[in-house]
């Protein structure tokens, strides 16, 4: 039974990984990228991490995707933004060795392992993983807290409209 | 025992802290007028917002830098309580070094930054919030013993970075910062997924408890074995792409031309000196088992290549640069191969470890300070940037020109400056750990570099500029100057008298098991 799901959902998965990257459109890869997102997370489901699947959700199609939908969508109509996907041929051997290349040499890891400490049965509960991060990781959360504040200044200082700085006549 | 703690990490939170009120400080005070004016004048007197900020968040650094000074008087391992960060946070004489070193390095950025926010009317004062920021990051980054720390410190030292280079809205400074933020979020996805990897293959996410692990996995086919040597070489890539080794150096010169040149000296500062000391001590404590250390199945091949590979690279195409900041770049990605020479040293050689941190001192002041007498020798609407720029600059401004030299022979190793005991120390380990080819290029190559950092003395001493071109007239900034007076006083200080900052760097070690 758990190999037969797995098998439906690592299909989808494989399916919805081919139309992003095929897909001659771009907001079809989008959408295409929002499948995929969501059957990892449901591949997350059969690993016992609900936590983990219920984040991917939120986070990657809730939010990421729908931003990426609304950058398509809001430059489509500028002409220097292209949206169709263009398929060069060279580069797509060299992206395919690459990928192969990869895969080939994760596989080997994984075959080369055979017994790799299990994790436990029971479901990492969120009330652990909020413990774990308050107690044991404290100082990873704190610095968490930094990054965020480091990555809001940056974003409001690469996105707000310029003002009558000197940067146009400065040179470089 | 509370306040050792608090004394111990005081430079990380006084810095933390800094960052947070710089950033209220550029949020709520009052916007400058005379710098936003498009056509007027700006004197000294109204250095403006930026100045202020930078004269600040230099104060801030700078006071982080004494006390990492102050913390390694009193020694980490005396403070008690301090062990109870570990093993999230190793706060040891290592990372106190390496604070002290990041501190000066971003306080000088910050310095530089406020003469040449305010010179060139780029009204961006959120740059000392970023600079802060990205300091903290790079410190928890020198100081993480646990590999979730780690990659949280890293991301945070970027991203304040990757904002830094796009500061600029110019077509391509917008280039450089987009390329370097992919290929840098690429170059952490790697590291990640050899964490993971780790993970996987021992169960721990600490360094010694990774270390260990790896140690029983032991000689060769063992469950595991092959996944570690697959994290090892994912995590190699990702450090070398931070220290820009060749052959993950392409973006250098890109992002160091394309950013604002104070923001160019912090990433060749702080960014390199973080990513060596994280390297370091991932290396000697996760895989500083016997078997990975070995010059036959180990990592130290690959460094050496890469080490190589970097010095060569790099100081052959430097030379062919004609824009001085490009060249500044190639430089830098030379002085990682002269570092990277003294990280294979560690396998043999216990003094590595000190001549590293030595080293990575000696190259801070001298880069910050040859960036700053770039910025010093242009001012707005002409930047000098090119060679043709420097010429004859000695005579319109003797001072920046004096100032430049001294950094440049320091780049170059030349005795009695900084730069050359921070090779030479170097070179001593790597001989010290019978690394005699490295050793034998890395000296070939320290002559080759010689080549274009005189070639920028001769330009600024004995060329005319052409009839008739746009002249860089020399900036005058006494927030610049100040920087380049510490930088210059560091440069001959240290070259004069090593030897007690060598002495206490050769104490500041990891600690390997």
């Amino acid at each position: 039974m758990e190999q037969i799901g797995f098998g439906i959902i690592s299909a989808c998965l494989l399916g919805a990984a081919l139309g992003v990257v095929t897909g001659k459109n771009l907001v079809h890869s989008v959408l295409w990228l929002a499948v995929t997102l969501v059957t990892t997370a449901a591949l997350y489901v059969f690993l016992n991490a609900t936590f983990l699947a219920g984040i991917q959700v939120i986070l990657y199609t809730g939010g990421v995707i729908t931003l990426m939908l609304f950058g398509v969508m809001l430059t489509r109509r500028d002409e220097r933004v292209m949206v169709e996907n263009e398929q060069n041929g060279r580069r797509l051997w060299i992206a395919a060795l690459a990928a192969l290349g990869l895969f080939a040499l994760l596989a080997a890891a994984t075959f080369k392992t055979p017994g790799l400490p299990r994790t436990q049965a029971e479901p990492t509960t969120t009330d652990a993983i909020g413990r774990a991060f308050l107690t044991e990781h404290l100082l990873a959360f704190e610095v968490l807290s930094l990054l965020l504040l480091a990555a809001m200044v940056g974003a409001i200082v690469l996105a707000r409209r310029h003002d009558a700085g000197a940067d146009a006549r400065g040179g470089l | 025992m509370t306040f050792d703690v608090v004394y111990g990490l005081s430079p990380l939170l006084v810095v933390a802290l800094g960052a947070l009120l710089l950033m209220l400080a550029e949020a709520f005070g009052k916007p400058n007028p005379q710098g936003l004016a498009p056509t007027g004048e700006v004197s000294d007197a109204g250095a403006g917002r930026a100045g202020e900020l930078g004269m600040g968040a230099a104060v801030v650094l700078f006071v982080g830098a004494a006390l990492s000074l102050g913390v390694w008087l009193a020694g980490p391992d005396n403070l008690v309580g301090l062990e109870l960060t570990r093993p999230y946070l190793i706060w040891d004489r290592f990372t106190v070094f390496v604070c002290f070193t990041l501190c000066l390095g971003g306080g000088l950025s910050c310095l530089l930054a406020g003469g040449y926010l305010t010179e060139h009317e780029i009204d961006r004062a959120e740059f000392f919030p970023l600079v802060l920021f990205s300091t903290v990051g790079a410190m928890a980054l020198a100081a993480a013993g646990e590999l979730l720390t780690l990659f949280v410190a890293l991301e945070t030292m970027s991203l304040g970075v990757y904002a830094l280079v796009g500061l600029r809205r110019t077509p391509r400074s917008s280039e450089a910062a987009l390329k370097y933020f992919l290929l840098g979020s690429f170059a952490a996805a790697l590291m990640l997924f050899g964490a993971a990897l780790l993970y996987g293959a021992t169960g721990r996410t600490d360094l010694a408890g990774i270390g260990q692990a790896i140690a029983a996995i032991g000689q060769g086919e063992g469950p595991g074995a092959a996944q570690v040597l697959i994290a090892l070489v994912l995590v190699v890539v990702g450090l070398a792409f931070k220290v820009s080794a060749v052959p993950f150096h392409m973006w250098t010169p890109d992002a160091y031309e394309g950013a604002p040149t104070p923001a160019t000296s912090y990433m060749a500062v702080a960014v390199k000196t973080a990513a060596f000391a994280v390297m370091v001590r991932v290396l000697l404590i996760a895989f500083g088992d016997e078997r990975l250390t070995s010059w036959a199945s180990g990592w130290p091949p690959v460094l050496a290549t890469l080490a190589v590979a970097s010095m060569t690279v790099a100081n052959l195409v430097a030379g062919r640069q004609s824009s001085v900041k490009r060249m500044l770049a190639y430089s830098s990605i030379a002085h990682a191969g002269y570092a990277l020479v003294a990280v294979v040293a560690t396998i043999r050689s216990p003094a590595a470890e000190g001549s590293i941190l030595f080293y990575l001192l000696t190259y801070t002041v001298s880069t910050a300070g040859a960036f700053g007498a770039l910025i010093l020798c242009g001012s707005r609407g002409k930047e000098a940037v090119s060679y043709e720029d420097l010429a004859g600059i000695a005579k319109r401004h003797p001072a920046a020109a004096m100032a430049f030299s001294l950094f440049l022979l320091s780049l170059a190793g030349v005795p009695p400056t900084a730069g050359f005991f921070g090779k030479l120390y170097v070179f001593q380990a790597a001989i010290d750990a019978e690394l005699y080819v490295l050793t034998v290029v890395g000296l070939l190559n320290s002559l080759v570099g010689a080549y274009y950092y005189l070639r920028v003395i001769v330009f600024m001493y004995m060329r005319e500029p052409a009839p008739g071109a746009t002249l860089a007239v020399p900036m005058r900034s006494g927030y610049v100057a100040s920087a380049l007076v510490i930088a210059a006083v560091l440069v001959i200080a240290l070259g004069v008298l090593p030897n007690v900052t060598l002495e206490w760097a050769a104490i500041a070690t990891v600690g390997r098991s």
